[in-house]
């Protein structure tokens, strides 16, 4: 009779479930305690995979930053460290850092978004107010660099697009000043905020060796107190060139993973200005292939790269007969955070704090379902 | 290169500054995996190629070492008429939604995961596994019309004239 009346099921999402995009998660209840997870992606499938196999090698390079539109610049990135990887094209310095400093851009919109997402889930909307407002900022930037605010299209293979326009180091300093001085007002707002700070202390806390055997990566991974950043353990582009220490917390609780977050937009913040720095001249592009019909040589390669949510790869395959990739996979790091994690974790937390603790991990579903 | 991938007996290759492939029979997979494991103890992903005219499916193991920042593709063949291969999500854990991943988009049965039969990311799918390379996303247009978009059809027919895809 208990049973009866107390179970049930309770479908969170596909709207808004704490995430951005779509994704549900079948919860089954037993008053407000969460007893099984189950989670259901796929709202997003586009078949993307499918389609890069149908594209051309550059036609792809429109097509991946669609995959994920909180961070689209890693998807870029990786895409084309692997075809340069596959054709053995060298890529210019000037380039690189070019690349790198998109990247670190990219991560500090991504992070203002998610730390948002993540006090908005308790109710405390300013942060995310503030963090959209100067999102904007950064959004502006990449509109001048590149003509586009969200899908940047702006890295081929062999390098970038285009050198950057004149002015533009400058202009972005500034707008990296005015996000550095409002940091303390984000870190009172959330990290002294008792609303906040009671919600998320201890909310699924995850050893070292749980986050390590069940394959999650990126913050949520550093959260648990390991320093395993992929730019600092198998690092790319200019990054070996750059001093910072990797940001770790021991806690591994939803607080500890949105603290990591939170002092990863100060390092970035750090690096670009050295990248800005050292910038070297020269030429941005290197192109030895045809924009059309281009066949890159037969092999396969995997190349990742640490977005703001984990490891962010692509395997691509090429059969060096056809003109479009013969398989195009991509790891997104959601995968294990949404269906292993969650499914795992979330067991025994009141369904309140699901949307809460669903933030904390930031699953991305489009990298998910692709 | 990693003291025990090195002692390993297989065909390797590098592919990348720190990253190898090693060529391994469907078979030995297991024990490779488990040989490997503790140094290799992140599994970035495994996915699945379809060699049509080979007749074979390929499984790629993606593995990392998170303290050499080393990684290993293992990569085993199976027959592309029968694709079966034994789970094992018992060594990692995230194999279990990656199996389930590579059983919808390519019909490859894990013997040992209970969980792979549940949708992943397709709902009620009618044809063959969709990553095949012989599904044809433009026939499945025809035969569901329901899905198609009747203002760029002729668009497309004009545009992909001559186009060699």
């Amino acid at each position: 009779m208990r049973e009866e009346l107390y179970s049930y099921d309770l479908h969170m999402g596909p709207q808004h479930a704490g995430i951005h995009g779509n994704f549900a998660y079948k919860l089954k209840v037993d008053g407000e305690k969460i007893v099984e997870v189950k989670a259901v992606p796929g709202y997003l499938h586009r078949g993307f995979e499918k389609l890069m196999e149908r594209r051309q090698w550059l036609n792809n390079v429109a097509l991946v930053p669609r995959i994920c539109v909180p961070e689209p610049d890693v998807n870029e990135a990786a895409y084309c460290m692997a075809v340069e990887q596959l054709a053995n094209i060298e890529v210019p310095p000037r380039a690189v850092y070019i690349r790198t400093i998109i990247l670190e851009l990219a991560r500090i919109t991504s992070y203002l978004m998610m730390l948002g997402g993540a006090a908005a889930a308790t109710g405390v909307y300013p942060v995310m107010y503030w963090g959209m407002g100067q999102r904007d900022l950064l959004l502006d930037l990449f509109e001048e660099l590149t003509g586009a605010r969200i899908y940047h299209i702006f890295m081929i293979p062999g390098g970038v697009r285009r050198d950057l326009p004149q002015g533009w180091i400058d202009k972005m300093l500034r707008v990296l000043d005015a996000i550095e001085k409002h940091i303390p007002d984000y870190y009172n707002m959330f990290f002294e905020n008792e609303a906040l700070v009671r919600r998320m202390k201890g909310l699924v806390k995850i050893t070292p060796e749980q986050a390590v055997e069940m394959g999650i990566t990126g913050p949520n991974l550093r959260a648990t107190g390991v320093p395993y950043d992929l730019r600092k353990v198998d690092p790319y582009l200019a990054y070996p060139e750059v001093d910072f220490e990797v940001v770790t917390h021991t806690d591994g609780d939803a607080l500890a993973r949105n603290w990591v977050r939170f002092m990863e937009v100060g390092q970035s913040i750090q690096i670009i200005r050295q990248l800005a720095d050292k910038l070297p001249k020269g030429a941005v592009l290197n192109k030895p292939y045809p924009a059309i019909n281009w066949k890159v040589p037969a092999g396969s390669v995997f190349v990742h790269v640490e977005s703001t949510k984990g490891e962010y790869g692509y395997y691509i395959v090429s059969d060096g007969q056809s003109i479009a990739p013969y398989r195009a996979y991509v790891r997104g790091p959601s995968t294990t955070h949404a269906v292993i994690a969650v499914e795992k974790l979330c067991v025994g937390l009141e369904y309140a704090d699901f949307p809460v603790a669903e933030s904390s991990l930031q699953i991305c579903p489009p990298d998910l379902d692709k | 290169m990693n003291d025990t991938l090195s002692s390993l007996n297989y065909e390797k290759r590098e592919l990348r500054a720190r990253q190898w492939e090693v060529l391994v029979p469907a078979e030995q997979v297991e024990g490779v995996l488990s040989l490997l494991k503790p140094q290799f103890r992140h599994l970035m992903f495994l996915t699945c190629v379809d060699w049509i005219e080979q007749g074979e499916f390929e499984l790629v193991y993606g593995l990392f070492d998170w303290d050499r920042g080393e990684s290993v593709l293992i990569k085993t063949r199976i027959p592309r008429d029968n694709p079966k291969f034994k789970s094992l999500r018992h060594i990692y854990l995230p194999l279990e939604v990656y199996e389930r991943e590579v059983h919808e988009m390519f019909g490859v049965v894990f013997e040992g995961n209970d969980r792979q039969y549940e949708p992943y990311v397709l709902e009620d799918w009618d044809d063959i596994p969709p990553l095949r390379k012989d599904f044809d996303p433009e026939k499945y247009i025809e035969t569901h019309p329901a899905l198609a978009n009747p203002l760029h059809d002729e668009l497309i027919l004009e545009l992909r004239e001559g186009e060699q895809l």
